[in-house]
């Protein structure tokens, strides 16, 4: 620990030159009274025998002097108001949040990041003060890493250990949490490592700066589109978030491969597209075939936050999802299929099917017929299943009794809606059907439309690592499609089966979780994250749940046979630097390379304890000033 | 001298008292003191066979009776003692309330009335390192008053050399010399002792029976010294500073006692006889010292 002294004032020093006086006036010899005696023998011989017994005696001579020298050199200390600083805290209780949001990625001196720098200082305080400590990190959300806590190599482990993220958020969440925390404390103080604004009113806070001003170039979108000819065209959005223009170059990759390298210039402040024509559908497929079907644009030039110079652009998309459904006619499914857009719907008539290539298809939908074999990819939707065809199955066709299990033939029935994802924003609702099937719900699947005898007229889940949904009647022979929960009904199912990818988006915000389903047998997925690093999820339950897309980059999930990327884009509003000054508690701006935390070291004043030691020196001298008498 | 020295209660107690001694004297005039010569006395001593020429007056005729023979009664010649009161007249005698220079002369009368007083002879000496003052021999009680006289005029000043001073002093035949001082002669209490020691050989070279009344003032008994003082030697005029601390008064008191014993013993072993008396004592007090010490004797 390192402790160091300090003085307030230093003009008191001047009374030093008393000291001498002191000295003099002991130096001077006292006029002393002569006293007669008859012989001075004995006393020689006493004093003598003083002297000999303690070697002392000079030092005991003077020793009031020096007991004077000392009280002055007390008097003037004491008058100099010292401190000492390094050794404990003026505070039982510290707080410490860390932002460990995107933007604490950037530079802040000498190719050391913000948060770096933060986990110093933050180390550094710690070391000098004690005190029980509170670490909170804070990005979108607050997580308290470690409360109340005196050991200080466990604190300091917490904060080595806080990660940057690429997650947008401030030190909001955290600054409430702190606020309540506050408030349970009687002495305490907060520290706030952030490069954003921070504002806690009637709280006893410090911010330490760590804003930076500088350079930023982002790569803040990158898309693609295919034209009608079958060229791929490709745009990307550079934002200029420094004060200078921004001069640089855009590099397009095609999976790993530099495609393309084209200039850009953006003032300060401003944005420029740029865009990358006529990549020929070969080079396109050949890169999606490849197995890197992923565009790759970035920015050419260092600059403080290196994070948002690289952005990704996942090549496949819903769009190449295709519907297959079977059926003699049923506009109401063929409408309600329709209901989210983009998607390619063939339809084939029953006769037909054998025919039908079943493998590129992403879901079928069996309207009013069941397949002697289930096709062998692809979800599948089925509606108003005939009896006959899932009572007695023939052989080889097993699965049916798993798939569905007979209950009853009703004429009519009301058929109500059961809470659940299919029926998300059906509550309550019901509605009348003729001639349905009812059914009983496997293991594998969970109800969602129930008969009035309790049995089910829909259910939906996955059967070996595909999603099957059944409904139990013919959509002609219902008034559902006449009413207005019928379209928010389709959409739900679609999303429920058509979405069935791995990942049912292609890019997601940092922070967000990613439902991975199961497709296929596999048992696990296995998620390779930006910095090449592998997460193994279990997918027993049909679903596992990734949440580790604080960085941002390209993620690769592979699964089985099957794989799929997504992206993490990194967030706008953190890419913004110039816009992240830092408020401390007396409203000034901190501007520059990163504010030293004022409160590193405590400071103590010890007046009271030299003033202390003063009087018991006073009363000393008294002592051996009477004792001498 | 200022004091009045001899008053009538001084002669009181004295009129009871008188000196012991253990020598036989030699020579001399007839006194009280017995001596080896025999003669005319009270005090039987022997028969001797009668001679022609002897005293008939002396004749014991009992004896003749029983033994048909002349025989002479001889009886012991009184003499009387020689005393030497030998004063120690240095300035460290001229110090202390009451002065011990009052109570030196004062002793010294005290021995010379009861000497005098005992029909024996007395000399005065008065000393110090510079000079040798003696009085010429007092006898019979109208010698007192001389005595008185001399003493009176008794001068203190100077520096003590006891041993060299005694040295100076003449003795003539047996007799007992007694050393009235303070006895700070020299610079250390091993060099005084050797000092005592010295001069007690000397004497008692000198067939004297020695009597030390070692004079004391309460000032040097019981030390009152305050503060920061420069003490000033009577004697050499030399000055000390000292800041009385009660650890050095301590230490002063210890170093006196040591140098009482030592001078006790010294004496002892020299088969002086040696009677500590402080200055502010009356004569009574030294009175009964003497009697304990078996010094004086009651009639």
């Amino acid at each position: 620990m390192v402790v160091i002294m300090g003085i307030v004032r230093l003009w008191p020093a001047l009374l030093a030159v008393f000291i001498p006086g002191i000295v003099l006036l002991y130096l001077l010899k006292q006029k002393v009274i002569n006293q007669k005696i008859s012989a001075l023998n004995l006393w020689k011989e006493a004093y003598e025998n003083i002297q000999a017994s303690t070697p002392w005696e000079k030092f005991r001579n003077n020793i009031l002097m020096y007991l004077q020298i000392a009280a002055l050199v007390l008097l003037i200390i004491a008058l100099m108001s010292p401190y000492i600083t390094g050794s404990g805290s003026e505070y039982s209780n510290v707080l410490i949040i860390i932002d460990n949001s995107a933007s604490m990625s950037g530079i802040c001196k000498e190719e050391k990041s913000k948060l770096e720098e933060a986990k110093e200082q933050a180390a550094g305080y710690v070391d000098n003060n004690d005190a029980r400590y509170t670490v909170i990190s804070a990005s979108d959300t607050a997580d308290i890493l470690i409360s109340g806590s005196g050991d200080k190599g466990r604190v300091k482990d917490v904060i080595d250990n806080i990660e940057a993220t690429d997650i947008a958020g401030s030190a909001e969440t955290a600054v409430n949490m702190a606020q309540s925390l506050a408030s349970t404390w009687k002495s305490y103080k907060v520290i706030v490592f952030t490069d954003s604004s921070v504002n806690m009113p009637d709280i006893n806070y410090e911010v330490a700066g760590l804003s930076v001003q500088g350079e930023n170039g982002a790569i803040q979108s990158l898309s693609h589109a295919v034209s009608e000819d079958g060229s791929v065209q490709v745009m990307a959005r550079v934002d200029n978030y420094g004060k200078n223009r921004l001069d640089t170059d855009v590099n397009l990759y095609i999976g790993e491969q530099l495609y393309d390298i084209q200039s850009v210039t953006a003032e300060a402040g401003e944005s420029s597209m740029v865009y990358f024509k006529n990549i020929t559908q070969g080079k396109y497929n050949s890169a999606a075939a490849g197995g890197t079907p992923y565009l790759m644009a970035e920015l050419n030039s260092k600059d403080l936050l290196a994070g948002d110079n690289v952005a990704y652009d996942v090549l496949d998309s819903e769009s190449d999802e295709k519907i297959l459904l079977v059926t003699e006619k049923n506009t109401f499914l063929e409408k309600g299929l329709k209901i989210q857009g983009g998607r390619q719907i063939d339809k084939v008539q029953p006769k037909d099917l054998a025919a039908a290539d079943t493998g590129e298809y992403s879901l079928i939908v069996y309207d009013g017929i069941v397949p002697g074999q289930l096709p062998e990819t692809g979800n599948i939707i089925f509606t108003g299943p005939p009896a006959s065809a899932i009572k007695n199955p023939d052989k080889g066709e097993e699965w049916k009794q798993e798939v569905f299990i007979y209950g009853k033939k009703s004429k009519s029935s009301i058929i109500k809606a059961l809470d659940g994802n299919v029926t998300n924003y059906l509550d309550n609702y019901s509605f009348g059907a003729l001639d349905v099937t009812e059914l009983k719900i496997p293991k594998w699947a969970s109800g969602f439309f129930e008969t009035e005898d309790k049995l089910s007229a829909g259910y939906l889940g996955n059967y070996n690592g595909r999603i099957i949904a059944v409904l139990g009647f013919d959509l002609h022979n219902t008034d559902f499609p006449l009413q207005t929960e019928f379209p928010i009904f389709m959409y739900n199912l679609l999303r429920e089966t058509i979405s069935a990818r791995i990942a049912d988006k292609s890019v997601y915000n940092a922070g967000e979780t990613v439902i991975i389903q199961k497709k296929g047998k596999a048992g696990k997925a296995v998620v390779t994250k930006p910095g090449k690093s592998q997460e193994t999820l279990s997918l027993e339950d049909g679903t596992a749940v990734f949440a580790g897309t604080s960085k941002s980059g390209l993620y690769h999930i592979k699964e089985g046979d099957g794989e799929m990327y997504f992206t993490v884009p990194f967030p706008e509003e953190e890419s913004d630097i110039l816009q992240e000054a830092v408020v401390t508690p007396d409203n000034k701006a901190v501007k520059g390379n990163g504010r030293k935390l004022s409160g590193n070291m405590s400071k103590k004043m010890v007046v009271l304890p030299v003033l202390f030691l003063l009087l018991v020196l006073l009363m000393a001298e008294w002592r051996i000033y009477r004792k001498r008498l | 001298m200022e004091e009045k020295i001899f008053d009538s209660s001084f002669f009181n107690g004295l009129n009871r008292v008188k000196i012991v001694t253990r020598i036989t004297m030699q020579g001399g005039r007839s006194g009280m003191r017995k001596s080896a010569a025999k003669g005319s006395s009270v005090e039987f001593a022997d028969f001797r066979e009668y001679v022609p020429g002897d005293d008939i007056r002396r004749i014991d005729w009992n004896t003749y009776g029983r033994m048909d023979k002349l025989f002479v009664k001889l009886f012991v010649e009184e003499r009387e003692a020689y005393y030497s009161v030998i004063t120690d007249t240095s300035a460290s005698m001229d110090f202390g309330k009451p002065s011990k220079k009052v109570c030196a002369a004062r002793l010294a009368g005290a021995v010379s009335y009861m000497a005098l007083n005992n029909l024996d002879r007395v000399r005065l000496s008065a000393i110090c390192s510079d000079r040798i003052l003696n009085s010429s021999d007092f006898t019979g009680r109208q010698g007192f008053n001389k005595a008185m006289a001399w003493l009176g005029s008794m001068e203190f000043k100077g520096k003590t050399d006891l041993y060299r001073s005694i040295r100076g002093i003449p003795f003539h035949q047996k007799g007992v010399a007694v050393i009235i001082s303070d006895l700070f002669s020299n610079d250390t209490t091993d060099e005084n002792i050797e000092s005592i020691a010295d001069t007690i050989r000397y004497l008692r070279y000198m067939k004297q029976e020695v009597l030390i009344l070692h004079v004391l003032s309460p000032e040097e008994i019981e030390p009152v010294v305050e503060g920061t003082v420069g003490l000033e030697d009577a004697e050499t005029g030399d000055i000390m500073r000292v800041t009385a601390t009660s650890r050095l008064c301590k230490q002063y008191k210890h170093v006196l006692d040591r140098f009482l014993n030592k001078a006790r013993e010294c004496a002892k072993h020299y088969q002086a006889h040696y009677i500590p008396v402080c200055s502010n004592e009356s004569i009574d007090t030294f009175i009964y010292k003497g009697i304990r010490s078996g010094q004086l004797e009651n009639f």
